[in-house]
């Protein structure tokens, strides 16, 4: 018997159709057998995907880095510019917020999605009532504040299709304020993966390495228990990623 | 570290998915830069949240590229030498990421994701199963389907 679901055909048989011994070959976890040219192949084919990154898969760099250092800084481009009529409105909004209402955003007089999309590209002081608040009164109420981590966090894009995986960028805690320090927030996320008690990240990977050159002459655990005993604008516990959920934005509507 | 770790299979995945991989590969980092403070997660969720990312990027770039067509005009890129040895031992022996990542690109596009997302994104397939909704079964299937195709055209001389 055969099902029909909308993409897939479920197959009673499925299981034998896969042999996970082709995947492992590809992925580089058994070696191929030399006899079988299909497995030498995906072998060969495995190792060409898995080549470390040449010089042109890095050309972003400069800028990735001046975004790490910085993430309010507005004058990230992008490596080839493609302009897009939101990613145009977006700037035009975000011109706008730094211009006119960086005072009032210092002052605490605008809307809070507004206010913190503020924060993050002027890197405004945080008004008091906020600072006496801690997180912000969405996040005491629990309420997700939807528009405050996308507006603020992607600008260009429109849309919330920056974080269909963890959604992220809906959680206001995320935006990075002046007293955290870019870095401190860019450290935050590391250290929480770092410290993350359901998965053991590898000393070699990248995060530790990102950890080790943040923490200089530290320990990483000593610099991260600084980082993560260090008060944040939210306690709130984040969800894990979960990359399956949330769909991809619509496409920007010309009024967008 | 992050972006020397991440940014290359992060490029050769969107290359799998579009013609702008550069730009949807900015965007992406820019999210994750933004949204870093707010991951929670160990290393590999942290690996799945990037890819995510940047699939769904891929996804919103296609629509609105599908809205509005723009024929590119120029030279189109060539997959291997034409004054290389044969294709067959140049696929075997001096197989190109470049042309790796050309040959997922030319699956059907549930093979070409799902092999992209197992052996360049490095997922495993449960983590692929959810960022595709499908069944860990049936990307096993999508995989090993896309990797037989491969084998196939990797024998028959790199027919791409």
């Amino acid at each position: 018997v055969v099902r029909y679901d909308a993409h897939v055909v479920v197959d009673p048989n499925e299981a034998n159709e896969f042999d996970s011994r082709l995947s492992d070959v590809a992925a580089g976890i058994v070696p191929p057998d030399p006899a079988n040219l299909d497995e030498m192949r995906l072998a060969a084919f495995g190792v060409a995907l898995r080549v470390p990154g040449r010089q042109s898969e890095l050309a972003g760099l400069a800028e990735a880095r001046r975004a790490f250092d910085g993430p309010a800084a507005s004058g990230v481009t992008r490596a080839r510019g493609r302009r897009r009529p939101v990613a145009a409105a977006a700037a035009g909004l975000a011109a706008v917020v730094m211009l006119s209402g960086v005072a009032a955003a210092a002052a605490g007089q605008l809307p809070t999605p507004l206010q913190r999309l503020a924060h993050s590209l002027a890197g405004a002081p945080k008004p008091a009532s906020e600072n006496a608040n801690g997180a912000g009164a969405d996040v005491e109420s629990g309420t997700p504040s939807e528009s405050a981590g996308s507006s603020g966090a992607h600008p260009e894009s429109g849309s919330p299709a920056a974080s269909p995986a963890g959604k992220p960028s809906g959680h206001p805690s995320q935006l990075p304020t002046p007293s955290a320090g870019s870095v401190g927030n860019s450290a935050l996320g590391l250290c929480r993966a770092w410290e993350a008690p359901q998965g053991n990240v590898n000393p070699n990977s990248a995060i530790a390495r990102s950890l080790k050159v943040l923490a200089g002459s530290l320990a990483i655990r000593t610099y991260c228990s600084g980082v993560l005993g260090t008060p944040v604008p939210s306690a709130r516990p984040t969800t894990l990623p979960h990359p399956g959920i949330g769909k991809p934005s619509t496409p920007p509507t010309p009024g967008a | 570290v992050l972006y020397k770790a991440f940014q290359p299979p992060l490029l050769r995945y969107l290359h799998t998915r579009s013609t702008t991989s550069e730009d949807i590969a900015s965007e992406t980092w820019l999210a994750v830069i933004s949204d870093l403070g707010g991951f929670v997660g160990d290393e590999s969720a942290f690996r799945a949240w990037i890819f995510a990312i940047g699939r769904h990027r891929a996804i919103d770039a296609g629509r609105y590229s599908a809205r509005r067509p723009v024929t590119l005009v120029g030279e189109k890129t060539e997959l291997f030498d034409e004054s290389s040895p044969a294709a067959s031992d140049a696929a075997l022996e001096h197989l190109g990421t470049a042309a790796a990542v050309e040959l997922i690109a030319a699956l059907p596009p549930d093979q070409a994701d799902a092999v992209a997302l197992r052996f360049i994104a490095d997922l495993d397939v449960a983590t692929v199963a959810k960022m595709m909704g499908r069944r860990p079964g049936a990307v096993r299937v999508l995989t090993h389907r896309g990797l037989r195709t491969l084998a196939d055209r990797l024998g028959s001389g790199g027919e791409m």
